[in-house]
């Protein structure tokens, strides 16, 4: 009894000795977070509801920020962009990569060199992209309106108010499919295979395995990636940006809430009103994604009961 | 004894190096934006202005527009902005900059300072710096009264007489039209006329010269839609889509090819520019080009222009105020001097002193436009300073964007200028709440 209280309690000194040593290996990263992240999350908060500019002490101003973005109709404009986008490039960037990761699973010589070559227009920079995009895009000019052109197809304006956004989407598809793939790849790989074997046995063909054995073992790859989608896509910003040389338009037709926001702070010098922007932006994500999570326990599986 | 002369003076030539050196105890630092000749002219300036002021050290930095644009918010921001902070009224940035105060009042230098003469600047160039009843930069050239450059080899070979200071709107799109040509399957090989893609540098001054404006004086109300300058806003989309005669601003904006590399490669026989291009005109030697003022909008009008300025200003939290105006007046007095070499890019002073300067009125070929643009000063037009008006401006050129830019599948122009104009009544109506 003795030699046993006493090795718990050098057990439990060693654990606490620990604990101290872990808090001061992170205490550097959670200085950073507290100081630059959150610090700096609390300030925009509090400048929300103050005029400020650059010079000036910030003034309170109450809500006057948030009834303006309120009545902006350019913000709720803004808002219906990146819903277009968000409702195409989400579903149709997680099909496409899920497809992709599931023709990269497969063992045939030199699949590492496809997986290579899909993957990189991840690599390739935002600039890049949109330069090689435009010239595919081009009304008079572009690559794609010549090939419709050869089936007899009118050309369609691919940056006009219609249709900039889902070529925004299009854009975003091309060059996000291959860091999803990638993801989608190691859980595939971690599919055990006596599952397929198991099933395989009991006369379950591959469409049935895919159905019952892949889909529920990647819903909470799926689940990830989504959530990371829907987050990443209602802050769309840099395409937009550099496809339409800073302005957003035509007529608004590819300005998103973080262009606005730019604008606000780095163009009009408004950091209240940039910032109140940004909570609201931020409220808006924030509810898509605790609906998203809601929804999660009724369809993803997690191996061995539920991770909670 | 010479010997002991001779170390002597030098030791006196030495200690009086220290102290000049101890002395230079003031220093400033300017910031500035600007291509390489910029630099080099800035350098020499400053060098010139540390001969007149030694007790005054100087640090000059230039960087090029956009990073100039980027550190200069931070700078304020953090309070460590420049002495002297350097502008143009042209953008928003100018105007955002003024309303948060980020500007000495000049008065109080210019009233001491008995040798500067605030009568030789033209009122215009004056007022656009005028914040408040305050002024607050010394404008330091103007870069913008717009030229027409034209290919005389393309004039001669149509056989079509060149443009020249009594040209209208109307002679434009004539000459545009003949110069316009179209290969055997109707492509079109060689455009007659382009504008800018800045569309506010010649459709406001051609709106003003008509009678007309963008908005009431207030910022109430957007009047773009009414005769005057409806007038404006459909010839020029007449122009540029219905005429045939003008690559469209797409072409450019999307495939990001400058306007003036159509002109500079000869495929375009006019363009509206801003003179920063005439070192490029002037460098290539593929054709004979001259260039004249914009046409009128219409026979025996005013010859109103937007007026865009570069100016200097001290900044409010400077702790070298006074040896900030000394720089400011030198750099307003002297860099004309510098930049408009024979490749400068021929900024037009903007105080009566200087207009007669040699050195940049012989620089060919484009010496009778600068002449003329130094007529018309008197008629330049500025934006107001404000940075509502800027969001106005930005919001109406969203909304009526297809009549410049790829406005070729519009088929009712005055339908479309009518709907845009209640979308811009709207908002300008949140803007005023």
């Amino acid at each position: 009894m003795v030699t046993f209280s006493k090795r718990k309690k050098r057990k439990f000194a060693m654990a606490r000795e620990e604990a101290r040593w872990a808090y001061i290996f992170i205490a550097p990263t959670i200085a950073g977070f507290l100081v630059f992240t959150l610090g700096a999350l609390a300030y925009s908060l509090y400048l929300s509801f103050s005029g400020a500019d650059l010079m000036n002490p910030p003034k309170w101003v109450g809500l006057y920020n948030y009834r303006m973005t309120w009545n902006d109709p350019i913000f709720w404009k803004a808002l219906a962009n990146v819903g277009i986008y968000t409702v195409i490039a989400v579903p149709f960037g997680i099909l496409s990569s899920f497809f992709l990761a599931m023709l990269m699973n497969v063992k045939v010589k030199g699949i590492t060199w496809f997986r290579t070559i899909y993957y990189s227009p991840s690599v390739a920079s935002v600039v890049v992209t949109a330069m090689i995009w435009i010239s595919i895009l081009h009304p008079r000019f572009g690559m794609l309106n010549k090939l419709l052109g050869y089936a007899h197809i009118p050309p369609v304006d691919w940056l006009s108010t219609t249709w900039i956004m889902p070529s925004i989407a299009l854009i975003a598809i091309w060059s996000g499919v291959g860091s999803n793939m990638i993801i989608y790849l190691a859980g595939l790989k971690g599919i055990s295979s006596s599952l397929y074997e198991a099933a395989s046995l009991d006369g379950a063909n591959a469409v049935q395995q895919f159905i019952h054995i892949t889909v529920p073992m990647m819903t909470p790859t799926l689940f990830f990636t989504l959530t990371m989608g829907l987050i990443s896509a209602l802050q769309m910003f840099s395409t937009p940006f550099i496809l339409t040389k800073g302005s957003g338009g035509p007529e608004f037709a590819s300005t998103t809430p973080v262009f606005m926001i730019y604008n606000a702070g780095f163009k009009y010098f408004e950091l209240g009103h940039a910032s109140a922007m940004a909570w609201m932006l931020f409220v808006i994500i924030m509810v898509i994604t605790a609906l998203n999570l809601g929804s999660s326990r009724r369809w993803v599986f997690y191996e061995g009961g539920r991770a909670r | 004894m010479k010997r002991f002369l001779i170390v002597t003076m030098i030791l006196g030539l030495l200690l009086g190096t220290v102290t000049v050196a101890f002395a230079a105890q003031e220093t400033i630092r300017i910031w500035a934006w600007g291509d390489l000749k910029t630099k080099q002219a800035m350098e020499k300036m400053t060098e010139d202005f540390t001969a007149q002021y030694p007790d005054i050290k100087v640090e000059v930095e230039v960087y090029d527009f956009d990073s100039y644009m980027r550190k200069m918010p931070v700078a304020i921001a953090s309070g460590t902005a420049p002495d002297v902070l350097s502008t143009s009224n042209e953008n928003n940035g100018f105007a955002s900059y003024a309303a948060m105060g980020a500007f000495a009042d000049l008065k109080p230098f210019i009233e001491k300072d008995k040798r500067f003469m605030l009568s030789d600047y033209t009122k215009a160039a004056l007022d656009a710096f005028t914040v408040d009843g305050k002024l607050v930069c010394l404008p330091e050239g103007a870069n913008t009264p717009v030229v027409l450059y034209y290919n005389k080899d393309l004039f001669d070979e149509a056989g079509v007489s060149y443009p020249n200071e009594n040209w209208t709107f109307a002679d434009l799109e004539a000459a545009a039209k003949k110069l316009t040509k179209r290969d055997s399957s109707g492509k079109t090989v060689q455009y007659g006329y382009f504008d800018d893609q800045i569309v506010w540098f010649n459709l406001l001054p051609w709106i003003w010269q008509n009678g007309g404006d963008l908005f009431s004086k207030d910022l109430t109300k957007f009047i773009g839609d009414e005769t005057k300058a409806r007038e404006v806003l459909l010839a020029d989309h007449r122009l540029l889509f219905e005429d045939g005669v003008a690559p469209d601003a797409a072409t450019f904006t999307t495939a990001g090819v400058p306007s003036y590399e159509f002109f500079s490669t000869g495929k375009l026989a006019m363009i509206i520019d801003q003179q920063w291009v005439n070192p490029r005109f002037q460098r290539m030697n593929k054709f004979n080009w001259d260039a004249t003022r914009l046409p009128l909008f219409k026979k025996g009008q005013d010859p109103y222009f937007l007026l865009t300025l570069g100016g200097n200003g001290i900044y409010a939290k400077s702790k070298h105020k006074d040896a900030a105006w000394k720089y400011i007046v030198w750099w307003s007095q002297n860099q004309i001097k510098l930049i408009n070499s024979p490749n400068g890019s021929n900024v037009v002073p903007v105080q009566k002193s200087l207009q007669n300067l040699p050195g940049w009125l012989t620089s060919p070929p484009s010496v009778r436009a600068n002449q003329l643009r130094v007529q018309v000063l008197p008629w330049g037009k500025t934006f107001p300073v404000s940075t509502k008006y800027f969001k106005a401006l930005d919001y109406t050129y969203q909304m009526l964007s297809k009549l410049w830019v790829d406005g070729s599948g519009l088929t009712d122009p005055g339908k479309y200028l009518d709907e845009g104009a209640a979308k811009i009544n709207a908002y300008l109506k949140t803007l005023n709440d």
